[in-house]
């Protein structure tokens, strides 16, 4: 029973976390059609920025927790108009450029500012639950929270805000977007700093479970994306389902097995549903 | 744009011969200069990156599928002729061309999965299978060795000079093949499948074959360059499928310059070199090194080669822009 509740516990954290990358992941995809392969590197600087303003500097938690994020979103911002801008049609720059960009030269401007070695950051408030004989942790029902909040807050941004809807117009179809007179470079630069700002969200959160190391940005980067395909390019319902499944999964194989087998059931999943159903397990997927 | 004579006339291709003639000449003269057993290590670092970058290219390059998944041909092949090597005795002219088949017959599954399929499939994918062969090296420490890897592979030649004409030999036959294959139809049809996919489709060309037969290809030869890295070093090391590693051969190939098979010549020299005239600096090499080729590819997008070409124009032609 407690091995259950355990496995329930951690995944959901873990699907929060998880969902909060993919979601971002998914929406630039679905609108600007590219695949961010810097998306991890800015899950990697939020929780580095969420270190150096929480544990060195000693700044409130949610005023940290606010710069770190649109420290992050500025970035991805900049990245997208002097980077990206240029070759925007061109997919195969925009993605080599990406990767260049997070998975290479941030990591060791991270490497050289940080070190090697792990940085962990104290919790954000202490005390614990005691749930069914288990104790939870107030730091973990927070993330928790923080997820379903935050991945509400983006839906209700894309359907009611005027940003949003420009947002998921362009989506929908951009010539007809341009018609309308919605300037579409913007959208695509907001586009990517809400993306960029959830995932560094993420980073933010998972910091106190973590240890923040300038290799942690591969993982995200990995699972986002899988989680993206089985859901569907695109679907942001389909990323939250499936982070919460694989999520799960993972925790149940490195209860149940062996941790070092967790990585191999994403795996096994995203080439069964390449080969059965490209389109996504809620087939709401659109390729561009 | 290239008229067919541009492509295919003689006077071209006597061009390209004396040019690759030249190549060769100075890959093959080189030890009579470079006598330290330290710098042709270098040198066959280089040899050993140029065909990976150019393999690369055949694909990515040409086709706009750019794959993350370089690293899987390396680790996978690396891996095949060590444990062929340590647990049945097999010799390197075994092994290196088991390592090509290993590394051809994951291409060829690889690639009929994921390339049939439009959109980010393919570049995805190679990312996460790169990583999970990493991850399956380091976790499985009986029967492949962990984190340490194998050690004790049989060395290829006796002598460093042996092992850097085995690698240069090899390397210009590679360079040589795949530089007369994307000069072929086989070029034609995947350059165009770059330019409109669904144009070339429309043409009555079998794009996924054509795709798929690029990357098996590519694996292939990458799969023995790998093998004959893992004799001439004697240790095959998880490092050699991470992810790093793939992102190099990219940077590589883009820094020279995609789609041309002879710009990823050059990043490769080039890169290499870099790498490791800043070995003084320590721990800030890959930070300029990084910065370097993302500066680069920031402000030259199309590469070292293309701003050679241009140069190259401007003088032969004076001001005249080519058309």
């Amino acid at each position: 029973m407690s091995a259950l509740l355990n496995i329930f516990v951690l995944g959901t954290i873990w699907g929060g976390i998880y969902s909060l990358i993919a979601v971002g992941f998914t929406l630039i995809l679905g609108v600007a059609g590219i695949v961010n392969l810097a998306h991890g590197a800015f899950y990697m600087i939020g929780a580095y920025l969420a270190y150096t303003f929480m544990t060195i500097l000693k700044i409130n938690v949610v005023i940290s927790a606010i710069l770190a994020v649109a420290g992050v979103a500025l970035i991805g911002m900049l990245l997208d108009q002097i980077g990206i801008r240029p070759f925007r049609e061109n997919h195969a720059y925009v993605v080599v450029l990406t990767l260049i960009f997070g998975q290479i030269f941030c990591r060791q401007v991270i490497y050289a500012i940080y070190g090697a070695h792990g940085k962990s950051v104290q919790n954000f408030i202490n005390g614990e639950i005691e749930l069914a004989g288990m104790y939870i942790s107030y730091q973990k029902l927070l993330i928790i929270l923080a997820a379903i909040i935050f991945v509400s807050l983006l839906y209700l941004f894309i359907k009611k805000t005027k940003i949003g809807k420009s947002i998921a117009a362009v989506e929908q179809n951009k010539v007809a977007s341009i018609l309308v007179g919605i300037r579409y470079e913007r959208v695509y630069m907001m586009t990517m700093g809400v993306s960029a700002g959830l995932a560094a969200l993420a980073g933010v959160f998972a910091s106190p479970i973590i240890e923040a190391e300038p290799g942690m940005s591969s993982f995200p980067l990995f699972k986002a994306f899988a989680i993206v395909v089985i859901g569907g390019l695109g679907s942001m319902g389909g990323a939250v389902i499936v982070s919460l499944l694989l999520a799960y999964s993972e925790t149940a194989v490195s209860y149940l097995i062996s941790a070092n087998y967790s990585d191999m059931v994403y795996l096994t999943v995203l080439v069964l549903i390449l080969i059965v159903r490209p389109t996504g397990i809620l087939n709401k997927g659109r390729i561009k | 744009m290239n008229t067919y004579h541009d492509l295919y006339g003689l006077k071209i291709l006597y061009r390209r011969i004396i040019g690759l003639a030249i190549f060769s000449a100075i890959v093959l003269l080189a030890p009579l200069v470079v006598k330290e057993g330290y710098f042709l290590e270098v040198l066959f670092l280089c040899n050993y990156y140029v065909v990976l970058a150019c393999t690369w290219d055949l694909l990515s390059g040409y086709t706009g599928k750019v794959s993350f998944g370089h690293n899987l041909f390396v680790g996978a092949a690396g891996y095949t002729g060590a444990v062929l090597n340590l647990n049945l005795g097999w010799g390197p002219w075994l092994t290196l061309p088991m390592g090509g088949l290993v590394a051809g017959l994951l291409g060829l599954l690889v690639g009929a999965v994921t390339l049939r399929l439009k959109g980010p499939y393919f570049g995805g994918v190679t990312f996460c299978i790169g990583m999970l062969l990493y991850k399956f090296l380091c976790i499985s420490t009986k029967t492949l060795g962990g984190e340490e890897g194998l050690p004790g592979v049989s060395p290829l030649m006796s002598s460093p000079l042996g092992n850097y004409y085995f690698s240069a030999i090899f390397m210009l036959i590679a360079v040589y093949f795949l530089y007369f294959l994307t000069r072929s139809s086989f070029g034609l049809i995947l350059t165009s499948i770059g330019a409109n996919e669904q144009a070339s489709e429309g043409s009555g060309i079998n794009t996924t074959f054509y795709k798929v037969a690029a990357f098996t290809m590519s694996g292939a030869i990458a799969g023995i360059a790998s093998a004959m890295y893992t004799h001439i070093m004697q240790h095959a090391t998880p490092a050699m499928a991470h992810e790093t590693l793939g992102a190099v051969v990219l940077m590589m190939a883009v820094v020279g310059g995609m789609g041309t098979i002879l710009g990823p010549i050059i990043g490769g020299y080039v890169l290499t070199i870099i790498n490791e005239a800043f070995r003084f600096m320590g721990d800030m090499r890959l930070l300029i090194y990084s910065g370097l080729t993302f500066g680069m590819f920031l402000f030259a997008p199309k590469g070292v080669f293309d701003i050679i070409l241009r140069v190259y124009r401007r003088i032969t032609q004076g001001r005249k822009q080519p058309t």
